[in-house]
């Protein structure tokens, strides 16, 4: 069941996917076509979208950037310029003028935004004043601080220190940049002037406060100093704790530029932009994985589209073959009619395609093909119908020798009786054969003309022969061959009888079965061995008495005109007798009762 | 034909739809329930600031329930509930460790809610605990009282037993920690606000001793404000160790000014950070090991170390 199932399937399968179909080569030739053309207009479509997209992330990126290049600068540059407010102030700075110098960094403070203290030491480390009042811690040695050290050794110079927490004054802890340089104190009573250590701390919290609103979904930002220590982070308490990790190693190489980076997929665009005065480094990141998600939208789009598109190609050029193909299956399959023998089988011709010009012409191809086999059939049922007669009249002329020969031996002895029986036997064994010119003949016929045959051939050999004849009524009034039964009984008389001695007797038989009609001929005469009847059935066989044609005449007939499977069966024993059956079909004459 | 090309054109348009799955298959944004005590101290607030942190990295909805402290057991257990039936995917506790009522998470394990709590409570066992590693946290006072102190150190546990900062689990820790190491003495007060009175005069009952080896251990800010207060009222010769678990800049002045001796910083930064990294993920349903985080102890030697620095001031962004 299961094969049977698998069959149909695959069946079906292959019917539809034959590779080798014309429908298949079309479908699949135009079906490739529109698969390359998607595909180059895919990709191409995509690498533009990339490339317009990767110029966009770096147009966006540089825009960020520059507003970010813009803000920290004017930061930075807002701090320089304080300092050298300071640094002119205290050059001119009068204390019985204008107070004490406190309040002078405090104004100054108070009118810059992200400074988070302003203090003056003297060379020695000692606080001179600062900004905001906050109580000064005891005990901080500012001379082992960098930034002090530095300011102290180059009065010409300005520095900035890494970032660090403040911790000088009581109460305020900032992470701050400190900016250090020597001014000079200029004293208007004696016109000396000396020197003083500036220090402004530049508030890292402020600066986040600045920078941070250019942080985005898709890209940050954070500023470095020269050294890589990083100053504005967005995630600098992940990264102070070890929960992230930012590579500043690039940027802190790149000094000035843009560059990606990253693995494929995950490709970071970067901008580096180094401050004046500080040397720090400004780094906008950009996850070019984020920005890519539009792309990779209009990549699933495009991919879909061309899914659907190349499936609507297929099935359209699936249906367009069909149309193309449709007079060749039907050419095809009335010709696979004709290879299995049906001559009836006809394309239906609609168009005028080049296919249905062809198919007409098979059409018309056949129709003569036909009629020619419709000739050489009857030339063939003519020519065995022929070759019948033929047979028949091989037969004739044997029966009216023999017959009037015994006649004439009558007449000479003057048994008038005998010549008379004899010629009335031999007068209707003509009328029967003659059967107004039909091949076949009942069954009862054929008895009668065998009966008509013994009774002269009775009359001839006197006590030496005798016969009975036994037939169902089904078999009476069956057809047959006619003039089969009376070779048969000849050589049954000349091989059989003639040569014994003892009184032969000839039986006759005829029956049916279901489909088979069977009439057989018994003797008790010498018999046969196996070898005398196979030369009888050879074709080279021909007898020296009787008519020389009996057995193997019957048999060709019987074979020639019901077929190969109908025949002449001999069954002999050497002493005991033959046994012949002809094997018939059962064909009943019409209108032949039961 | 028509079936083969109908299923043709199903195959496609399953491939089509399949092209543009992704899309509609964002997977939906989980939400987080954190229930905490108020962030008004800083052990909360840094708790909060690090669970925020990873909420924004890992683009969580988190929800924060406070948990009050009058009837912190009833409001804790009300906001689970409450998280469950509002679907949350996963909830991070830090349990009040109040002897006497056990929490329920039953409810929120069986609805495959990932149940995170922040330090051990009792023997409730939730999908996974993100602690403080107090092994290595009693290790390290053990080593810094013995470097400040001697090898015997005797270590006063003060205790206030109504601070928001959770301190009982903190005392017991160290209190059986501390004495496992043999040399270690360790004594416990547990008071209460309302009675300064027994702090005062248990601190001076030990300080009248004048141990050379004794040192004060500020569970909390409370307890730490009053041991600086009266350790100040001391000479500076002969005073005591303070040890503090508050990491606020009014403690880092008085380390600077030598009257705390070690300030203990755990990192609850980290710790919130971490818990709800956890809850992001796809966890199975077994629970897994302890997720552990550091302690550090910052002395009046290392606390300039940059790494300290960072530790004590944290940006404040």
């Amino acid at each position: 069941m299961d094969g049977q199932k698998h069959a149909g399937w695959r069946g079906r399968l292959k019917r539809y996917a034959n590779f080798k179909s014309l429908r298949f080569i079309i479908a699949i030739s135009f079906i490739l076509i529109m698969v390359a053309v998607y595909g180059v207009t895919y990709y191409a479509l995509i690498g533009k979208f990339r490339d317009t997209t990767q110029r966009n992330m770096e147009s966006v990126s540089m825009q960020v950037t520059d507003g970010l290049d813009r803000t920290v600068r004017s930061y930075i540059y807002n701090v320089m310029e304080l300092s050298d407010s300071v640094s002119f102030q205290m050059f001119m700075h009068d204390e019985t003028e204008k107070g004490p110098i406190g309040d002078m960094l405090k104004t100054l403070m108070t009118s810059r935004e992200g400074i988070a203290s302003i203090a003056l030491f003297d060379p020695d480390g000692s606080l001179v004043a600062a900004a905001p009042d906050l109580p000064a811690k005891s005990g901080v040695d500012i001379n082992a601080q960098r930034w002090f050290a530095l300011a102290s050794k180059n009065k010409s110079r300005v520095f900035f220190s890494e970032p660090h927490v403040q911790n000088l004054f009581y109460g305020s802890y900032p992470w701050v940049v400190t900016l250090s340089r020597n001014v000079s104190l200029y004293n208007q009573a004696d016109g000396a002037s000396s020197d003083r250590i500036l220090m402004i701390d530049m508030d890292v919290a402020s600066l986040y406060q600045k920078t941070s609103s250019f942080n985005s979904q898709n890209g940050y930002a954070y500023i470095m100093d020269q050294y890589g220590n990083l100053i504005v982070h967005p995630d600098m308490r992940l990264l102070n704790y070890g929960l992230a990790e930012e590579n500043t190693e690039a940027a802190l190489r790149a000094v000035e530029g843009n560059f990606l980076s990253g693995p494929e997929g995950k490709e970071v665009y970067t901008v580096v932009r180094t401050m004046p005065y500080t040397g720090w480094r400004i780094v906008y990141k950009n996850a070019a994985e984020d920005l890519m998600v539009p792309q990779q939208e209009m990549a699933r789009f495009l991919l879909t589209t061309v899914i659907i598109g190349i499936g609507v190609i297929a099935v359209v050029s699936w249906m367009v073959s069909a149309l193309v193909t449709r007079p060749v299956k039907k050419l095809e399959y009335a010709m696979s009619q004709v290879e299995k023998g049906n001559l009836d089988a006809v394309v239906d011709v609609r168009g005028d395609t080049d296919v249905e010009r062809l198919s007409l012409a098979y059409n018309s191809m056949i129709a003569r093909i036909k009629e020619l086999m419709g000739a050489i059939v009857w030339e063939q049922e003519e020519k065995r119908k022929n070759e019948m007669r033929a047979l028949q009249m091989q037969i004739q002329p044997h029966f009216l020798y023999n017959t009037l020969e015994s006649i004439i031996w009558a007449a000479e002895r003057g048994n008038n009786a005998d010549a008379v029986k004899m010629t009335a036997a031999l007068s209707r064994l003509f009328r029967i054969s003659l059967n107004k010119g039909g091949d076949t003949i009942r069954v009862r016929d054929e008895l009668e003309h065998v009966k008509s045959y013994l009774t002269i051939q009775e009359m001839r050999y006197k006590d030496k022969l005798s016969y009975e004849v036994c037939a169902t009524a089904d078999a009476l009034n069956c057809l047959t061959v006619k003039l089969i039964l009376q070779p048969v009984v000849e050589n049954a008389i000349y091989h059989g009888l003639r040569e014994s001695e003892e009184k032969g007797l000839i039986s006759i038989f005829a029956w049916t079965d279901e489909d088979k009609l069977y009439l057989a001929v018994e003797d008790n005469g010498v018999g046969m061995d196996d070898e005398t009847i196979e030369r009888v059935f050879s074709d080279g066989f021909v007898s020296t008495k009787g008519s020389g044609i009996g057995m193997k005449n019957v048999n060709e007939r019987i074979r020639l005109y019901y077929g190969e499977e109908y025949s002449l069966s001999v069954t002999s024993r050497k002493g005991e007798g033959t046994v012949v059956v002809l094997i018939l079909p059962r064909i009943r004459e019409n209108g032949a009762e039961e | 034909m028509r079936k083969p090309v109908t299923i043709f054109i199903v195959s496609l348009l399953t491939v089509a739809l399949c092209g543009c799955a992704p899309a509609a298959a964002e997977p939906p944004q989980k939400m987080v329930q954190l229930i905490m005590g108020p962030r008004s101290s800083e052990y909360s607030g840094d708790l909060y600031s690090g669970a925020v942190a990873a909420e924004q990295e890992y683009g969580l909805h988190m929800v924060t329930g406070v948990a009050l402290y009058t009837d912190g057991k009833e409001t804790q257990q009300d906001v689970l509930t409450s998280a469950v039936e509002s679907g949350a995917d996963a909830i991070i506790l830090d349990p009040f460790a109040y002897s006497g009522f056990r929490m329920d998470i039953e409810p929120a394990m069986r609805e495959g809610v990932d149940v995170i709590f922040l330090g051990h409570y009792q023997d409730v066992q939730p999908s996974r605990v993100v602690a403080v590693d107090e092994e290595q946290m009693v290790k390290q006072i053990a080593e810094e009282a013995v470097r400040q102190k001697g090898p015997e150190p005797h270590l006063f546990l003060l205790n206030c037993a109504d601070t928001f900062d959770n301190t009982y689990q903190l005392r017991d820790t160290l209190r059986d920690g501390l004495a496992s190491y043999g040399d270690i003495r360790v004594e416990v007060l547990d008071y209460s606000k309302n009675d300064p009175d027994k702090l005062r005069s248990s601190l001076n009952i030990f300080l009248e001793v004048k141990e050379e080896n004794l040192i004060l251990v500020a569970l909390d800010e409370y307890s730490a404000l009053h041991a600086v207060e009266r350790v100040q009222q001391l000479p500076a010769e002969g005073r005591p160790g303070l040890f503090v678990f508050a990491p606020g800049s009014a403690m880092v002045e008085q380390l600077e000014k030598d009257t705390v001796t070690a300030i203990v910083r755990r990192n609850y930064y980290e710790q919130g950070y971490l818990a709800v990294q956890y809850a992001a993920q796809e966890n199975g349903d077994e629970p897994g090991e302890d997720i552990l985080v550091g302690t550090q102890i910052v002395n009046k030697e290392n606390m300039y170390y940059p790494d300290k620095q960072k530790m004590l001031f944290p940006p404040p962004w």
